[in-house]
């Protein structure tokens, strides 16, 4: 991909390690890569707690045509928009990025809690969680 | 009167132990284990168990193969309590017996499923293989065969778990079943 390509669409493109790094929406990016470069199925969505420095997604991209996938990982915090409306597919994924990492992810109307209970409390893989739960004192 | 106990208890006895229908509930890969031993090479048809019932009002033993969560902690519960008298569970693999390699490192994993149900036979291992399952069901066979019908009660009354505690929103909200077998 050629940064010039992404210069018109996006402001403020930038070439760091290898990387063409966008300051965009999120859903904007990925509707973009999809209509321009055909890739056309989301395979996954990889959801990394960095900490201090935010909760990374990572979006893998993959095209039947050309046989060939792509990268796309964004820094968020809590919130990010749904891709939901361009890939019905993420929304089993978002949910379960709501699920264990708390990621609320605006324009999904489904979200909910897949896997744990809904009544649970907290979410288990961000590196802040600490399982106090007085109505599970009875499994230590 | 202690005659005709023994002799009732004997016939009863030996028809409970030699017809052990097992529910068919596997959660994890000790299910897996538990399919090779109702195959031919092990046949577990060998010790009357072989009839495995999709329903837990047909089922006399609860072979609980597998890891048990939190989600699933309230299904295990309500299978148990569906099941007809006489009930008897064999905990299968490492995870049903003390939570296994999940103990105090798993979130969502119940540390034993003695915390929820009375168990008859401990089975560990990861997983067990076929000829350790059928080992535990012979065992089990012989623990029926010495039982007293006055004291099964007792026995089972005794290795209840005081399910006060577990009456958390866990079981009421997720599967709108209102405190089963809570006081």
């Amino acid at each position: 991909m050629n940064i010039n390509e992404f210069n018109d669409i996006f402001q403020n493109c930038e070439l760091i390690d290898e990387k063409i790094v966008i300051k965009s929406d999120l859903a904007k990016t990925i509707e973009f890569i999809k209509d321009n470069y055909g890739f056309n199925l989301l395979k996954e969505i990889v959801a990394v707690d960095n900490k201090e420095h935010g909760i990374e997604l990572i979006y893998r991209l993959y095209s039947t045509e050309n046989e060939e996938s792509v990268l796309v990982s964004f820094v968020v915090n809590d919130f990010a928009e749904s891709v939901s409306k361009i890939f019905e597919s993420a929304v089993a994924d978002e949910k379960e990025i709501y699920d264990l990492f708390g990621v609320k992810f605006v324009g999904n109307d489904e979200l909910k809690r897949l896997y744990l209970p809904e009544s649970w409390e907290g979410h288990p893989l961000r590196k802040d969680y600490v399982q106090n739960d007085e109505r599970l004192r009875w499994n230590d | 009167m202690n005659v005709i106990v023994t002799s009732v208890d004997y016939i009863l006895n030996w028809s409970r132990a030699n017809s052990l229908w097992p529910l068919t509930f596997a959660t994890s890969c000790c299910g897996i284990e538990m399919m090779h031993t109702v195959a031919s090479n092990n046949d577990i048809a060998r010790f009357g168990s072989e009839v495995f019932r999709g329903s837990p009002r047909q089922a006399d033993l609860l072979i609980c193969a597998g890891t048990i969560t939190h989600k699933m902690a309230p299904a295990l519960l309500k299978l148990y309590e569906q099941m007809a008298e006489p009930k008897y569970v064999i905990a299968m693999g490492a995870c049903t017996c003390g939570g296994g390699m999940f103990n105090e490192t798993s979130y969502s994993v119940v540390n034993g499923i003695d915390k929820i149900i009375p168990v008859d036979i401990y089975l560990p291992l990861c997983p067990p293989k076929p000829e350790a399952l059928l080992d535990a069901i012979r065992k089990l066979q012989k623990e029926i065969k010495k039982e007293s019908i006055l004291k099964r009660k007792e026995f089972v009354e005794k290795h209840t778990p005081k399910l006060k505690e577990y009456c958390g929103i866990l079981v009421e909200n997720d599967f709108t079943v209102t405190k089963i077998g809570v006081e």
